[in-house]
């Protein structure tokens, strides 16, 4: 019988997820890591603790092959990025989230991004013909150069945002990178091997603060589904990402991963950010929707998982994709790349109907996409007023 | 009046497309391919009758050495969308061509069961992105331009994607961007176009990486360890000339020399310096199949006997990355004296990147990488790299003083950051050194000068000043006290360290009346104990180098001594730089 579990994991050594290029990009040897881990190195690393229970507790070693198959159905539900100072225990205002993109920084102040009916007067063409997609609404830019935002908001300016309201904060920036050197060494002379040196980024998880703030730490927190009964999983460290480095496993309550209060619970429009990467059929364009004409233009349309009735897509602010080249650690090979809609990625609908959109905490952190086991597609329901101008 | 259109056309991906570079053809040969690639677009827009008002001038002796991958195009005469198309489709033929012609070329490297695979990463890579309005020229066209440089922005808000289709699945991605599946067939790896292209055991190329390693020809791209490490070679040349010539006869046995052009520095070592580093010898000739023991003698007799003389070469080179200031809103006031205002001023850029090219290559030791206007890319030897980043200002400001006379506008700067990075890192990490520290060069207020450096200790060091301040002259200045041996380091870091122990902000009035004092007194105390001839008499902060507001807030304070500690810090890492013989001391020919 499954089972959900909730689990907050502190990486006590850092941690290195290493991306699709080798471990040799440069003649002194440096790796190169994600800024943040891939849901699918989190559910990795649940499906191996697993698979170590399973053989404690059985007093067997399974083959690869049975590894693969009495692990598959540990699921991987919402990903959270967490923030505490510490000693605390981990409550919703720890939550961090990724910057969304219909935010815009310009003379150092934070700005909403609306999308606009394209101006009859100027016409565009992209990399491929596509008169859907030069009809898509375009969010109008303000005046002035804009600055790179940091990757991370608070719960509250995140939960502001979802209600239209913009935060003052630029953001939060991520953990700090330090860097490990090793080097291979020669048995015989020990001395370091020429040309053996490599250097690895490490997201370091605790940070120092000023004086008198204390120290906080990051975490990951997550919500997953075990295949069977296990309350004491995982029951000791946990390895993560590149090198398995240990992490600490900590119970959290469902409140963590609850709604916030004060989300709009009618919206004319739907704004749908994406917490955590997705994987679409069609790679930008959400599944479900199909071409078709609305109101004179060519349009998508179609319905989304756990929205009332046919919907039209606006809007799409995405960013290039999220390149994930995984490592088959069954198969002992590479797996091929998956291309997916980044984190922070934000689409705008409009019902067919007319009508409002409705119970949009409903929405919260629902699952969109392919790869759901693996924590992709977690949406964040926001408000949008298409008739709205200014921000 | 008459109407016509303004086109706004854009390729990319520019910044990641160059980054993606291991060895230096890497990425020479990606700025050239986006280069060539924006050429055939405008190529293809002139012979659909647009007239091009930026860049006004993509071929010929005035063109700037590099083609931008934004093109402003007049179009008078039929349709604007079949102009942008024409455009998009010429360059994504050239891209597959270029593509397919070096995998033809090469069947020893490629695995022929990847070729869907290749195809479909050359077809994918470009992307256009343009837009387009009416509009009646010359009094339309400040709106104009408004209109569709606004639409193109908004338009790149959405980058659409589509899946891998071509996947083998099972292989290894490029080293070079980590997404793209390798292209290079498996097994052993020796000789021929492995060694020539100098792929690596454990390298892994897709399609684009291919092309940018075996498209231009060996001995055509400057190492970038030969950039580094060029004051030191020239030193070695000019005070050890006959060892020098034994280790250039012996390198001319078994490599291929660099073409120097018209970089006369380069001949002094027209071999892939690394062969100076120690540790690094056999690894390299190794790469080139030589026995380990032979690269290992190599090295014992023809590089031993100068290190012991000159000391080791100091390895780490300067990527320059300069930028005008505020062109976006210069371009905007020119535009109200109509598209040939634009014209003249792209000319005139086009002028300054070529001037560029002589600033870096020529009066400094440095390889131009990138001039398209008022953007350079370019990597110069450490002792260079101050002169070279002032010169580089002082061009551009007067390139500017000439083209805007008389039109009533503000003369934009340029900022200059120069990231400083080992020779052996990637390319890609020392192209983000640079542009991390052209950023911190801009600031909020521009026209500013930046220093960033990342040891391989990876510290890092950061500073900037206004080019209206004197920054050359500030941490000149810095390297002098250092080379007197007045400012000892331990006592730098002894205030840094102090530093990072008082709180930048204060809570509370009380709280700043608490730590401004002791961050004061920290700083006097520590450098009153610097024993410099006197005994007792100390240092005062001033002495130091180091002018403190005295009374600034505790921010203000804090920013002020932590700049000037990052100053010393980078001053004692050009202080090494620069190359002073030690005489003979033993093994010297």
């Amino acid at each position: 019988m499954s089972t959900t579990a909730r689990f907050a994991l502190l990486p006590r050594d850092g941690l290195f997820c290493k991306d699709g290029r080798g471990w040799y990009t440069s003649d002194v040897g440096r790796s190169h890591s994600h800024p943040w881990p891939p849901p699918s190195t989190i559910r990795g690393a649940l499906r191996a603790a697993w698979g170590q229970s399973l053989m404690a507790r059985s007093s067997r070693t399974l083959s690869p092959a049975q590894w693969e198959r009495e692990t598959q159905d540990v699921a991987l539900g919402p990903v959270l990025a967490l923030l505490r100072p510490l000693g605390e225990d981990f409550a919703p205002e720890h939550r961090m989230w990724p910057v969304p993109a219909d935010a815009l920084a310009v003379d150092g102040r934070l700005q909403r991004l609306l999308p606009r009916r394209p101006t009859r007067g100027v016409a565009t063409l992209g990399t491929e013909d596509d008169a859907a997609l030069e009809a898509l609404w375009r969010p109008v830019l303000p005046p002035g150069k804009p600055r790179s935002l940091q990757p991370f908001w608070t719960e509250d300016a995140l939960s502001g945002w979802l209600r239209g309201e913009t935060p003052k904060s630029r953001g939060q920036s991520g953990p700090p990178f330090r860097v490990d050197v090793r080097v291979t060494l020669n048995i015989d002379t020990q001395t370091a091997e020429p040309g053996m040196l490599y250097q690895t980024p490490i997201l370091e998880m605790l940070c120092r603060e000023p004086l008198g703030t204390g120290a906080r730490e990051w975490a990951l927190g997550l919500e997953c589904t075990l295949p069977a009964d296990a309350p004491d999983f995982p029951g000791g460290p946990l390895g993560l990402g590149g090198k398995r480095r240990l992490t600490l496993a900590e119970r959290v309550t469902p409140a963590l991963f609850a709604a916030p209060r004060g989300l709009p619970e009618r919206s004319p429009g739907l704004r749908l950010i994406l917490a955590t990467p997705a994987q679409f059929q069609r790679g930008w364009l959400p599944d479900g929707l199909e071409r078709a004409e609305y109101q004179g233009d060519p349009a998508w349309v179609g319905t989304l998982p756990g929205v009332e009735g046919q919907v039209v897509l606006r809007a799409a602010l995405v960013n290039r994709p999220l390149e994930l080249s995984t490592w088959d650690m069954v198969q002992r090979r590479a797996r091929a790349t998956r291309r997916l809609v980044p984190a922070g990625s934000v689409y705008f609908f409009e019902r067919v109907d007319g009508r409002p959109f409705t119970a949009l905490s409903t929405l919260w952190l629902a699952p969109w996409g392919n790869g759901r086991e693996e924590g992709l597609g977690r949406v964040l329901p926001g408000h949008w007023n298409p008739e709205e101008m200014n921000t | 009046m008459s109407t016509a259109h303004l086109l706004l056309m854009s390729l990319g991906p520019v910044q990641d497309f160059i980054a993606q570079a291991r060895r230096t053809r890497d990425l020479w040969f990606g700025s050239h391919v986006l280069s060539e690639l924006s050429l055939e677009a405008a190529r293809t827009a002139q012979k659909l009758q647009a007239e091009l008002i930026f860049p006004a001038l993509v071929e010929g002796e005035e063109a700037a050495p590099s083609v931008p991958n934004k093109l402003l195009v007049l179009v008078r005469q039929g349709d604007p969308r079949e102009v942008a198309r024409a455009a998009r489709e010429a360059a994504r033929t050239r891209l597959r061509d270029w593509g397919m012609e070096v995998w033809y070329k090469h069947p020893q490297l490629v695995d022929a069961g990847a070729l869907g695979t290749a195809q479909e990463q050359l077809g994918t890579l470009l992307e256009f992105h343009a837009a387009w309005c009416s509009f009646s020229p010359p009094d339309e066209y400040r709106n104009a331009l408004s209109f569709v440089e606004a639409a193109l922005a908004e338009r790149k808000r959405l980058r659409p994607f589509a899946p891998w289709k071509h996947q083998r699945g099972g292989r290894h991605k490029s080293s070079l961007d980590g997404a793209r599946e390798s292209v290079l067939v498996e097994g052993r790896r020796e000789g021929g176009d492995w060694s020539r292209f100098r792929i690596g055991r454990r390298e892994e190329l897709d399609a684009i990486g291919l092309l940018k390693r075996t498209g231009g020809k060996p001995g055509q791209f400057i190492p970038v360890p030969t950039i580094g490490l060029a004051a030191y070679t020239a030193l070695a040349k000019e005070t050890k000339a006959p060892a020098m010539e034994r280790l250039r006869r012996e390198c001319s046995r078994f490599l291929t020399p660099v073409q120097p052009g018209k970089r006369e520095w380069v001949r002094d070592f027209p071999f892939d310096a690394q062969l100076l580093l120690p540790g690094r010898w056999s690894t390299y000739l190794e790469e080139q199949e030589l026995e380990r023991e032979v690269a290992e003698r190599f090295g014992q007799d023809f590089v031993r006997p100068l290190l012991a003389t000159l000391g080791e070469p100091f390895p780490y080179v300067a990527c320059l990355m300069a930028d005008g200031d505020k062109m976006g809103e210069t371009l905007q006031t020119l535009a109200s004296h109509g598209p040939t205002a634009h014209q003249s001023l792209s000319r005139t850029l086009s002028g300054f990147a070529s001037e560029a090219r002589r600033i870096i290559e020529e009066q400094h030791r440095g390889v131009l990488v990138y001039a398209g206007g008022d953007d350079v890319v370019g990597f110069v030897c450490l002792p260079d790299a101050l002169g070279c980043a002032a010169e580089l200002s002082r061009a551009f400001s007067a390139a500017m003083k000439r083209g805007l006379e008389g039109r009533g506008v503000k003369e934009p700067t340029l900022s200059v950051g120069l990231g400083v990075g080992h020779v052996l890192e990637s390319l890609g990490d020392l192209l983000d050194l640079g542009r991390r520290a052209e950023q911190l060069a801009k600031g909020e207020d521009r026209n500013g000068f930046a220093l960033l450096a990342r040891l391989r200790s990876s510290r890092e060091h950061a500073w900037r000043l206004r080019w209206s301040d004197g920054p050359v002259k500030a941490i000149e200045d810095t390297v002098t006290l250092r080379e007197k041996g007045t400012l000892p380091m331990t006592k730098v870091r002894e205030v840094y360290t102090a530093l990072r122990r008082i709180p930048r902000h204060a809570v509370s009035p009380q709280d700043e009346a608490r730590w401004r004092p002791v961050l004061l007194g920290e700083v006097q105390r520590v450098l009153a104990r610097v024993e410099a001839g006197t005994p007792g008499a100390g240092l005062t902060p001033q002495q130091a180098g180091l002018d403190l507001k005295e009374d600034g807030t505790l921010e203000e304070l804090h920013t002020q001594v932590e700049a000037w500690a990052e100053r010393v810090f980078l001053a004692e890492m050009l202080s090494r730089a620069t190359l002073r013989s030690r005489g003979d001391t033993r093994g010297a020919a």
